[in-house]
């Protein structure tokens, strides 16, 4: 009985992210019948799509046991290289033109290049990666000025802006009309993959086990620097996909598109519980992260509080996130030396004389 | 033990959630007193007081005048205005206009932070029946209800006038150099105060205008001072922008030596578009002359026009004139970003520097 109402109680503390989503879905839905209308509803992860890419990546270095800092100014490089080379001269762009096609094949390319040199500069010269990734952020957001017109680059091609801005059907309303978004849908699209790739595939199994435990990793002869430098090509891919929903959303990208989302990123990935620590935390609990992220954003601001409540209350969600990482990190800590103990000889065998 | 904690934390933080919102929605919003009862709804929106989202594209200096002046004349007629501050980030800019459109509000009033990302928030206002206006700066690439902006051909015309009155007194004809210092003339603002003053400036071509692109940057500002009032003897300045220029120029004037109160030899005759309380300070302190401010607190009366269009009533181009206001006449034109609201400038003058109708002295 009292072994059951624990494992009970386990679950819950695990799934903590998605009853505290559910928890915000229906006060926020009691309160406003603007919230609770089906297009505000269809809009959450619209709205924060750009943001939730770029938590995606972060889950994944973070696993690892790594962090990435760039994210933001690689959004905004990729977003700028895509806008110039499909703008036209007199919207600000290079006057190329080309199809959306060549511009998104462009800006992946320009990502993948930035997951390239971080993971390069991280795993085969040993450098910070905190520091590597600062560093990155300043140098990207330096370029993403140096090749802009020093303002907005605009009006791409209606394709380019489909995956960012774009609806998937429209159904009348006794007001203006109900349509889904397709960024909503291709945000719960890759992180569902991305929980299934980093859950069910070796590839996944041994980005835990380099976060976890690094020099056990080594040992078990995992190639730990190449599963980095994968994990740091996937949050390039991530970053420029990001970009792909910014400059596609707002149909133009500024010099300053995804400046300081830096912050919002961690704070999402660890609130969805992404341990600091590495090593701990799935994708679709990133996923629960985002989305409680913006149903405070979404719902404090329609319930019209002010910003700065909305603001403190992000943060007081975070140091609750933060705290529950570290119960968890010691909740393990425990286990193992319980099962140290149990598997000594030497040691005694009651279980309840070491059991918290 | 631990778990308990865990527990009244969720808690707590729920509590805390709850009371935030019933706190903030009790206090300002009279027809949304009970916002606790689900099936209130209706009735909320039954009772169709007009209510407006005003996006802030930040809050310092002139924009918290923007929208107080927006906030005075809404409420003067009774609306509730929304106000957000997207803290020069276009693409929260964007969420808060989503916010609005998710709100059902009446009309979105904003100052864009980027003139052409906001027109992917204009096409969806648009297509959920809302009206879209813009303060200050119109959008590029699309069209609003209505952009409220000041005359900046005014505002040119305005200090050019004061310079050619200046210059007559001084050689008893006009004559002179004039060192224009201009914005970023790839924007509308910058084309029209100095097209303003240079068509006026044609009239007279005794007078030779030494123009200096600045890109409202104020050490352009200071260099180009420095450089051309280094070399020639310039009579007058005339700024685009004196909130980014007077300080700097006054600066450069005196590391030249030429920096003279009015009435003594060899002042420097300091004319600008704006009206900054530093540029009224300097008038009031003798060091400049002229300047052209902008009607900032009088945008609000884009109020009048949102209250026509909800009515059904178009805005009519011409003339649009209020005894006793500071903005008028103003002039009603369509563009092909909608119509333009633009409303007259006032010239400041050591006379009435000290007026508190001026947005700089407030």
């Amino acid at each position: 009985m009292k072994k059951n109402t624990s494992k009970l109680l386990d679950v819950i503390f695990e799934n903590l992210i998605w009853l505290l989503v559910a928890a915000g879905l229906i006060i926020f839905s009691s309160l406003s019948s603007s919230f609770r209308s089906p297009n505000n509803l269809a809009s959450l992860l619209y709205r924060s799509a750009a943001l939730g890419l770029l938590v995606l990546g972060q889950s994944f270095t973070m696993i690892t046991g790594n962090f990435d800092l760039s994210s933001e100014s690689g959004l905004g490089l990729t977003a700028m290289v895509a806008a110039l080379a499909l703008a036209s001269a007199d919207n600000g762009g290079l006057g190329w033109e080309v199809s959306p096609f060549v511009a998104i094949v462009l800006m992946i390319g320009v990502g993948l290049l930035i997951g390239l040199i971080n993971g390069l500069l991280i795993t085969r010269l040993k450098m910070n990666n905190l520091i590597v990734t600062i560093a990155m952020q300043m140098i990207l957001r330096g370029l993403v000025y140096i090749i802009s017109p020093g303002s907005t680059a605009s009006f791409f091609p209606k394709a380019f802006d489909w995956l960012g801005g774009g609806t998937l059907f429209k159904i009348p309303l006794e007001r203006g009309f109900f349509s889904f978004p397709v960024a909503t849908l291709f945000v719960i699209l890759i992180f569902v993959v991305s929980h299934i790739i980093t859950r069910y595939t070796q590839f996944g199994r041994n980005m835990y086990a380099v976060g976890s435990n690094l020099t056990a990793a080594k040992d078990a002869g995992i190639d730990t620097d190449k599963i980095v430098r994968i994990v740091y090509l996937i949050d390039g891919l991530c970053m420029a996909l990001a970009g792909l929903l910014a400059a596609g959303r707002l149909d133009s990208a500024t010099p300053r598109t995804g400046a300081g989302l830096t912050f919002p990123v961690q704070a999402a990935a660890v609130i969805g519980g992404i341990s600091m620590a590495g090593g701990r935390g799935n994708m679709i609990g990133a996923l629960g992260g985002l989305m409680l992220w913006s149903i405070l954003d979404n719902g404090l601001s329609i319930m019209k509080v002010s910003p700065f409540w909305i603001e403190t209350s992000r943060g007081l969600i975070l140091l609750f996130a933060v705290w529950l990482d570290a119960v968890k990190v010691k909740k393990v800590h425990q286990r193992s030396l319980i099962d140290i103990l149990l598997q000594s000889t030497i040691g005694l065998k009651d279980k309840t004389i070491v059991k918290n | 033990m631990k778990k308990n904690l865990t527990i009244l934390s969720v808690i707590a933080i729920a509590a805390m959630l709850l009371a935030a919102c019933a706190s903030n929605t009790a206090a300002p919003a009279a027809e949304e007193a009970a916002p606790v009862a689900e099936e209130a709804a209706p009735a909320e929106e039954a009772a169709a007081a007009v209510v407006i989202g005003y996006g802030a594209p930040e809050l310092s200096g002139a924009q918290g005048q923007i929208m107080q002046g927006l906030v005075d004349h809404s409420e003067a007629k009774g609306w509730e205005v929304v106000t957000t501050n997207a803290d020069f980030d276009a693409e929260a800019q964007a969420n808060q206009m989503d916010d609005f459109i998710s709100m059902g509000v009446n009309a979105i009033v904003t100052v864009p932070v980027d003139s052409q990302a906001i027109c992917s928030s204009v096409a969806k206002a648009k297509e959920a029946g809302i009206a879209f206006y813009t303060i200050d700066r119109a959008p590029i690439g699309c069209a609003v209800d209505m952009t409220v902006q000041s005359d900046n051909y005014l505002a040119g015309k305005q200090s050019a006038e004061a310079i050619v009155a200046f210059l007559t007194e001084k050689y008893g004809e006009a004559k002179g150099t004039v060192l224009e210092l201009q914005g970023d003339l790839g924007q509308n603002v910058a084309q029209l105060r100095g097209g303003g003053f240079n068509d006026y400036m044609a009239d007279y071509p005794n007078v030779e205008v030494i123009s200096k692109p600045t890109e409202w940057d104020a050490a352009k500002f200071s260099s180009a001072t420095l450089d051309v009032a280094g070399s020639t003897d310039v009579d007058a300045i005339y700024m685009h922008s004196d909130s980014v220029g007077t300080t700097v120029v006054l600066a450069a004037l005196e590391q030249l030596g030429k920096k003279f109160a009015r009435g003594e030899e060899g002042h420097v005759f300091l004319a600008g578009v704006d009206g900054s309380p530093d540029a009224m300070q300097a008038i009031r302190d003798g060091w400049s002359d002229q300047a052209s401010s902008q009607p900032i607190p009088d945008f609000g009366i884009i109020a009048d026009w949102i209250e026509k269009k909800l009515a059904g009533e178009e805005p009519v181009e011409g003339e649009v004139i209020q005894e006793g206001a500071l903005w008028s006449p103003a002039t009603i034109v369509m563009t092909d970003t909608g119509y333009q609201l633009n409303l007259a400038t006032t010239s400041v003058t050591p006379d009435n520097a000290d007026s508190a109708a001026l947005w700089g002295n407030n």
